[in-house]
């Protein structure tokens, strides 16, 4: 035998490969020295093989399933798309949203001037709000891009900064992050923390302030 | 295998619930041998998600010389070199012990039996992150996922007499530093 069937040889037997009067005669040829090898490899490899399986986390086909279902087009997406898509309209879409701009900067005020005497919520469809309430039955949107955070949550002083409630964000296979919350009228202060350690600012926010420990928290107003 | 390939087709032809059904079969797999070959729980399961959006996107190319496993383990196991080459290290240990309730559930009668399987299974986990990742792949494949030589070559994309010699030296610097550590 030589060193390459030496070596084949060596491999099957610790394949247990080889049938019992097989490797007993191999067995027989070997040193001491080398069945001593022979067998404490085996063992080792023995312990190997007994790592347990792990469960793969409960979770993942659902996230695989998210991040590959076609992703939902909001009402003003498809909208454009369907106008984008009839060239015979003459519509062009830079041009009209300007053209909408202009409008609402000119009419709007008219409609914003409130009634003598009246109270802010008389005319609420037209009042400036810091985050315009969306498709939620009037509940806030809150979002951030993090394509690498494990977790996001959302802390304010609407929950004790965490201490009350816990508000999770859920992300998109985009990287969003976004949950909706029912909030009442006020002003609110609110940050985001990310993996349960990093608090991040809201880039998107319209007013931030200055808090007691040397961050910026995000200011939001609901009128 | 005729029923993955019933489920392929089915993803083909635009179902995706199909789809669902192969991650469901394949994840156990994919997700072991991430596990085992980067040592981190959440990194093997952020390329478990991967692997599957992978294998998803290419699914067409999919010619089926070879089981649907050994070409998600394929993917899997590309995505886990990349990631180590571009963290420069050689395993992305460190959690063993975040993890310890899930590794270890064998003996839950006798709390003494299960710390000391507990121990052994770190200290073998400890030896797989020790090896190159070229030698640990293949003892992964061999000794834990019990492919054949054939079906490592064909993931590895390597001649089977090069598994061959790759398994050989594996086995015997597994075998070395267990002895050092034992």
């Amino acid at each position: 035998m030589n060193a390459l069937q030496f070596d084949e040889a060596w491999q099957r037997c610790l394949d247990r490969e080889m049938g019992r009067s097989e490797e007993t005669v191999f067995l027989a040829r070997l040193s001491e020295a080398e069945r001593l090898e022979l067998f404490a490899t085996r063992a080792a490899l023995g312990e190997l093989e007994c790592l347990p399986r792990i469960s793969a986390p409960a979770d993942l086909a659902a996230r695989v399933m998210v991040a590959i279902s076609p992703k939902k087009q909001s009402a003003f997406t498809r909208l454009r798309r369907w106008l984008e898509s009839r060239p015979m309209l003459g519509w062009e879409f830079g041009g009209a949203a300007l053209a909408a701009s202009v409008l609402f900067v000119t009419l709007a005020p008219q409609f914003m001037t409130l009634p003598a005497g009246g109270s802010p919520h008389a005319s609420p469809s037209l009042m400036p709000v810091s985050h315009a309430p969306g498709g939620n039955g009037g509940a806030l949107q809150f979002s951030l891009y993090a394509p690498q955070a494990r977790s996001v949550a959302l802390i304010g002083d609407f929950n004790g900064w965490g201490s009350t409630a816990e508000i999770k964000l859920k992300p998109a296979a985009n990287g969003m992050w976004s949950v909706a919350v029912p909030l009442p009228a006020g002003s609110y202060q609110y940050a985001f923390l990310l993996d349960d350690r990093r608090w991040v600012t809201d880039p998107r926010a319209e007013r931030r302030v200055n808090d007691d420990f040397g961050r910026q928290n995000a200011v939001v107003t609901i009128i | 295998m005729s029923e993955d390939k019933a489920l392929i087709d089915a993803c083909l032809a635009g179902r995706l619930e199909a789809y669902e059904a192969l991650v469901r079969r394949h994840q156990q797999k994919v997700f072991n041998v991430l596990y085992r070959f980067l040592g981190n729980y959440e990194a093997s399961q952020d390329l478990s998600q991967e692997t599957f959006l992978s294998a998803y996107q290419k699914l067409g190319t999919f010619g089926g010389k070879s089981a649907l496993s050994t070409w998600l383990c394929q993917i899997a196991l590309n995505k886990a070199r990349d990631m180590l080459r571009s963290n420069g290290v050689n395993s992305l240990c460190e959690d063993v012990e975040d993890h310890g309730d899930t590794l270890v559930a064998a003996d839950t009668t006798r709390p003494d039996r299960r710390a000391e399987q507990g121990q052994a299974r770190e200290r073998i986990q400890g030896i797989l992150n020790r090896m190159p990742p070229h030698y640990r792949e293949v003892l992964i494949l061999k000794h834990l996922e019990e492919h054949s030589n054939e079906e490592i070559a064909a993931m590895l994309d390597e001649t089977v007499d090069n598994v061959k010699v790759r398994t050989f030296r594996a086995r015997q610097m597994f075998k070395q530093l267990f002895g050092e550590l034992s």
